[in-house]
């Protein structure tokens, strides 16, 4: 094995070993953000539930569903693609971010990606329990599926691998950045977050099926809705965590050493 | 187990971007056009160390000198870690701790307090090891009771006294510091030689880098300087007084 592939492997894994630091830090840096706030990270909830009424009261309206259904499927989808797309687009200025702490302290640079996956992780969790306390007060909710214990973890790693593999080529060349969160916007609308995949025909079902978006949201979604995830939502979400694994590691290999002095 | 640092051939190229040179458009047309303005134009590399060979070994305390921009910051960063050598080799043993900028990892809105147990959770101390070591940190500080303000209130120099407690307090083997020890007053400076002496008489290694010429012979037995990213001198204090005197002619 090569050098700079080992000092890859060796990146990542000592990202992981360094848990108790992202997660104390991740943790600081959400109060930091939120200081001297009211609600504190439920400010985001407030955007999640606002984007839920309104997509639902309006494209629920447009497809015929009634409003009681579609509301619980928009708000658990918008909820996912906090993780699972918007996710990325954070995670895409991680070193940015990190700048400061990079110039002063030797860190592996997967030690970001989990921080930024930490403090994702956390205005998740906020989301979540928002999420669950207004579906209780409307008598909507649903007891989720047992899947969500292996899907989520699926999920976030997902968002952790393709951030990472983001955010290399952004911090280099920083158009790529703004690109991202163009390409993030598009892919809200063409995947089925507020609206729904089936009936869907021609290019349009093409869209949905081959779009691995489709299948990381519902691999959060189904379960909070209290159903298992199909066995393609499965397929498409491991083989996805499985090529950003590869690109990840072919990139850190590849520009690990130079990401310093990109900054 | 002894206690070294070792550089061996230690080169560092420093790519240094122009602002065009983090857009992808340039990158694209630079392509097109042939790709030679872009390369030569836009990304300048700086040669910052050039073939350094140094070896340490327990009890050495280092004074880096040198003109600005004379390699001083990227050696200390090789040695943490930070930058990872073009060519050569860096091999050490020991627990490192770096304190390359005053400021590094300080939360202005919270406590002193609290930054003492941030600063130490950077550096994977335990909570329990820094609960232990407060009095003597808040002490050393010198700070008293402005320890319970938020870090935006102080002074530079009140900075520059919790960081050198802080630093000095968690053990490591080997200290790496950039010059800020002058940011603090005279009784300040005494204290911190005092403390620099006990951290130094554990046997660890120091690597400081300084301007301060009064700060070398009190607190350094060895002396480094610098020039372009070479070494110029390299051997003990009284050595490198002489060696100024006789004109600082930098010999290989």
């Amino acid at each position: 094995m090569s050098h700079a592939l080992r000092a890859a492997l060796t990146d990542l894994a000592d990202g992981i070993r360094l848990a108790p630091l992202w997660t104390s830090l991740g943790w600081e840096q959400t109060i930091g953000r939120f200081r001297r706030t009211l609600l504190g990270p439920f400010w985001l909830s407030t955007t999640l539930l606002s984007m839920g009424f309104a997509l639902s009261f309006v494209f629920g309206g447009m497809m015929g569903t009634p409003w009681r259904e579609s509301f619980p499927y928009v708000l658990a989808g918008i909820l996912a693609w906090g993780m699972v797309g918007s996710g990325i687009g954070e995670g895409a200025n991680m070193f940015i971010n990190g700048a400061g702490m990079m110039q002063v302290q030797r860190l592996p640079l997967s030690f970001h990606a989990w921080l930024s996956l930490m403090r994702i992780l956390i205005n998740f969790a906020a989301q979540l329990i928002t999420y669950w306390a207004v579906l209780l007060v409307l008598g909507l909710a649903a007891i989720p599926s047992w899947t969500i214990i292996l899907s989520l973890p699926l999920a976030l790693l997902a968002t952790l691998l393709a951030s990472l593999v983001v955010a290399l080529p952004s911090t280099r060349f920083r158009d790529i950045g703004f690109m991202v969160g163009f390409a993030i916007q598009l892919l809200f609308f063409m995947t089925p977050v507020f609206w729904r995949a089936e009936n869907s025909t021609g290019l349009r079902h093409m869209v949905v099926e081959y779009n691995p978006f489709t299948h990381l949201v519902a691999l959060i979604r189904t379960p909070l809705l209290g159903q298992a995830p199909t066995i393609s939502d499965w397929t498409w979400g491991l083989g996805w965590t499985a090529t950003m694994l590869v690109l990840a590691v072919i990139l850190l290999a590849a520009l690990r050493k130079r990401v310093i002095f990109w900054l | 187990m002894k206690h070294f640092v070792e550089l061996s051939g230690v080169t560092l190229d420093y790519p240094v971007y122009s602002v065009r040179a983090h857009s992808i458009r340039s990158a694209v047309f630079a392509r097109n056009i042939g790709g030679q303005m872009y390369s030569s134009a836009d990304v300048t590399v700086v040669r910052a160390l050039a073939n350094i060979n140094m070896k340490l070994s327990e009890g050495d305390r280092v004074a880096l000198v040198g003109h600005n921009g004379s390699g001083k910051t990227t050696l200390l960063k090789v040695l943490a870690g930070i930058y990872e050598p073009t060519a050569g080799r860096v091999s050490m043993n020991g627990s490192v701790a770096t304190t390359i900028s005053v400021s590094a990892g300080l939360d202005y809105d919270v406590s002193g307090l609290q930054n003492i147990y941030n600063l130490g959770r950077m550096r994977m101390v335990p909570r329990k090891t820094v609960q232990s070591k407060l009095d003597d940190i808040i002490s050393s500080s010198g700070l008293a009771q402005f320890i319970h303000l938020p870090v935006r209130t102080y002074s530079q120099g009140m900075v520059a006294r919790l960081m050198f407690a802080v630093t000095t307090a968690f053990e490591a083997d080997i200290l790496i510091m950039d010059e800020w020890l002058s940011a603090g007053d005279a009784d300040f400076q005494a204290e911190a030689t005092k403390r620099m002496d006990r951290f130094v008489d554990k046997a660890k290694i120091v690597v400081l880098a300084t301007h301060d010429f009064g700060l070398v012979q009190r607190v350094c037995n060895k002396v480094c300087a610098l020039g372009s990213g070479r070494i110029g001198f390299f051997g003990t204090t009284s050595e490198w007084l002489e060696w100024i005197e006789n004109g600082a002619v930098a010999r290989e």
